[in-house]
């Protein structure tokens, strides 16, 4: 590690600082929030993201990574920046190339034993949700409904039929930006978008059947509509080809705005233009826009879970209830106190997760007691988590905190060290039924490929970026 | 010519070597489909034209293999050959025919699905063998 990046330094017990010159042109300072164990695994790639981070224009504060910080590109995953609205810039290098990526959560009344032949239940599961590299959406959407996905979002396909409407109260932003303008979404994004539509993707895209095995906060457990020794169904994915598109054209765009409003990038793919300039604007539009494709992706996918459950063990919608749906790649516009004052900033999180505590405005009736849920997957071995925002976070980190465990071994790594067949075995052994296109997904996405998710979680409860609420053990997974 | 993946926590980061510029992009377009699909045989009966165009040699790289992956996403396509040519004046242009095989299920389901190609550490530089780029795929 250079010596700039070595001077980080320890502020409390789980909080370092990279000091305004550890790179050359940073404004603010870097801060992030990592244990021994975790600072161990940090690599040098990452904390040089964060400091490039502290250099972009208008930033305000710090630049800040969660405890899941690992090596991206542009932002480091786990990487979270606010910007004044006026002198700041937008940066599609801050949202990633998977335009609200995000975790949903289903709750069930069924126990595990309920089940029956779980792997029965898996394989229509896989039947019914399209996966992997060159999944087509079985339906046949037109551009009046692309267009739908992209204004309306997890709205889109409430109206269609897919979903309650309730379900949209339990959606961050109820599964909508209203900023979305899908004029800026270029052609070759809705080509990309119009097949995909309603399909999980594929790499670390998964589709999960969980069983809650333990409540360390019964009165927000009761309040999320979670219950111990249930049966729960957590979907991640995000705004797929569309999404992607929408990234790489803007980076384009944005890289030569750059160079027109004379911004000095430190990584091209911190492209970024002033947020009120029509380049800054167009791409926000276009995010947003993206944004609600992905909302509306995973209201489709929640509907043919809930029609498979549904239809196996005779339940309705209203008894398969959507616990709440996160965004983890996303930028927008919230109010935050900076120096004092409270106004309007661009919050960029790439790789980390809203968590908005108690009484902030727009939570739903009966969350806004006691935050907002904030869901943290594990990997396909290990737990995945249940929190809930705080104040802290709203004053440490912009209401945001961590999005999932972290990678710490490369997908080559990965696939030295792990033989899918052997993974899926050992797992099957375990109680955990994995069905996925090919041995070689399982391999790259084992569970020793990411940080212990308790590890992580366990930082963010002691730092207050969250609160433990619920744990969720896996019972069968369905990877892309 | 080679294709050599190096570390990279979260995505997947290719070092390509070449003779020549149209020859490394050619390697590179086979790294980016071996990536995406795992394998690209199969009976080659279709051909896509490309012509991309852009402000420096990294750019171009980028923008042309974002055209390729645009162009198999949408074609449901696996590009087993790339036949091109790559001019850096009066500005940096490529443009060829890329040539491959519908999307197999059976043989193309092992790949890793790439959502784009990130500026991230790109660069193309003199080596042994001629040039060498590097470029990270994001998954």
């Amino acid at each position: 590690m250079s010596d700039t990046l070595r001077s980080a330094e320890r502020r409390g017990p789980f909080e370092w600082e990279l000091p305004v010159g550890a790179v050359p042109g940073m404004r603010v300072p870097g801060r992030y929030f990592l244990s021994e164990s975790l600072a161990a695994t940090l690599e040098e790639g990452a904390l040089r993201q964060l400091a490039n981070v502290a250099t972009l224009p208008g930033i305000v504060r710090c630049s800040l990574a969660m405890p899941d910080i690992h090596w991206g590109y542009g932002f480091p995953i786990g990487g979270v920046a606010a910007f004044d609205q006026d002198e700041g810039v937008v940066s599609p290098g801050g949202v990633g190339f998977d335009i609200n990526c995000g975790v949903r959560l289903l709750a069930t009344p069924l126990a595990e034993g309920d089940l029956g032949e779980k792997a029965g239940v898996i394989e229509d599961l896989y039947r019914a949700v399209p996966v992997g590299v060159g999944a087509r959406s079985p339906e046949r959407l037109g551009k009046a409904e692309l267009r739908g996905m992209l204004e309306d979002g997890a709205a889109s396909a409430v109206s269609r039929g897919l979903g309650l409407e309730r379900d949209l109260e339990r959606c961050e932003g109820r599964g909508r930006m209203e900023e979305a303008d899908p004029t800026a979404v270029s052609e070759k994004a809705l080509a990309r978008g119009l097949p995909q539509a309603g399909t999980l993707g594929a790499g670390n895209h998964f589709l999960e059947l969980q069983v809650v095995d333990e409540v360390y906060d019964p009165v927000a457990a009761a309040a999320f509509g979670i219950e111990a020794g249930t049966v729960a169904v957590m979907i991640h994915c995000g705004s797929r080809g569309l999404g992607h598109q929408v990234c790489t054209d803007y980076v384009r765009t944005l890289e030569s705005a750059a160079r027109r409003y004379g911004i000095a990038l430190p990584d091209r793919q911190l492209a970024c233009a002033p947020i009120a300039s029509p380049e800054g604007r167009a791409y926000f539009g276009a995010m947003a826009a993206a944004a609600n494709y992905a909302w509306a992706n995973r209201q489709t996918i929640t509907h043919h879970v809930r029609e498979v459950l549904g239809q196996r063990f005779g339940l309705a919608p209203e008894d398969l209830p959507l616990v709440y749906d996160v965004a983890h790649n996303i930028a927008k516009f919230e109010e935050h106190d900076v120096d004092g004052q409270r106004g309007p900033v661009c919050v960029h999180r790439k790789g980390a997760t809203r968590a908005f505590g108690p009484g902030t405005p727009g939570l739903p009736p009966g969350l806004d007691r006691v935050g907002q849920p904030v869901i943290i997957p594990g990997s396909m071995g290990t737990p995945s988590y249940v929190l809930r925002g705080t104040e802290e976070a709203m004053r440490l980190s912009f209401g945001s905190t961590c999005h999932g465990a972290g990678r710490v071994l490369s997908r080559s790594g990965a696939k030295r060290r792990f033989a899918g067949k052997a993974v899926r075995e050992d797992l099957q052994r375990r109680g955990i039924l994995v069905r996925a296109p090919s041995d070689a997904a399982i391999a790259e996405e084992a569970p020793g490929v990411y940080k212990p998710s308790g590890e992580v979680v366990r930082v963010v409860d002691a730092v207050g970026l969250g609160r433990l609420v619920t744990r969720l053990r896996p019972i069968g997974v369905i990877k892309g | 010519m080679s294709i050599e993946e190096l570390e990279h926590t979260a995505d997947l980061r290719f070092r390509v070597g070449a003779p020549t510029l149209p020859e490394l992009f050619a390697e590179a377009t086979r790294a980016l489909m071996l990536v995406m699909y795992g394998e690209t045989s199969g009976p080659v009966t279709e051909a896509r034209r490309v012509a991309v165009t852009a402000g420096d040699r990294e750019a171009l790289l980028r923008d042309y293999l974002s055209e390729v992956l645009w162009l198999a996403e949408t074609g449901n396509l696996v590009f087993s050959a790339a036949e091109l040519a790559v001019a850096e004046k009066p500005e940096p242009s490529v443009e060829g025919t890329l040539r491959g095989t519908p999307f197999d299920p059976a043989r193309h389901a092992g790949g890793a699905g790439v959502k784009g190609i990130s500026y991230c550490d790109l660069a193309i530089v003199e080596a042994d063998e001629g040039l060498s780029l590097e470029v990270v795929f994001d998954v």
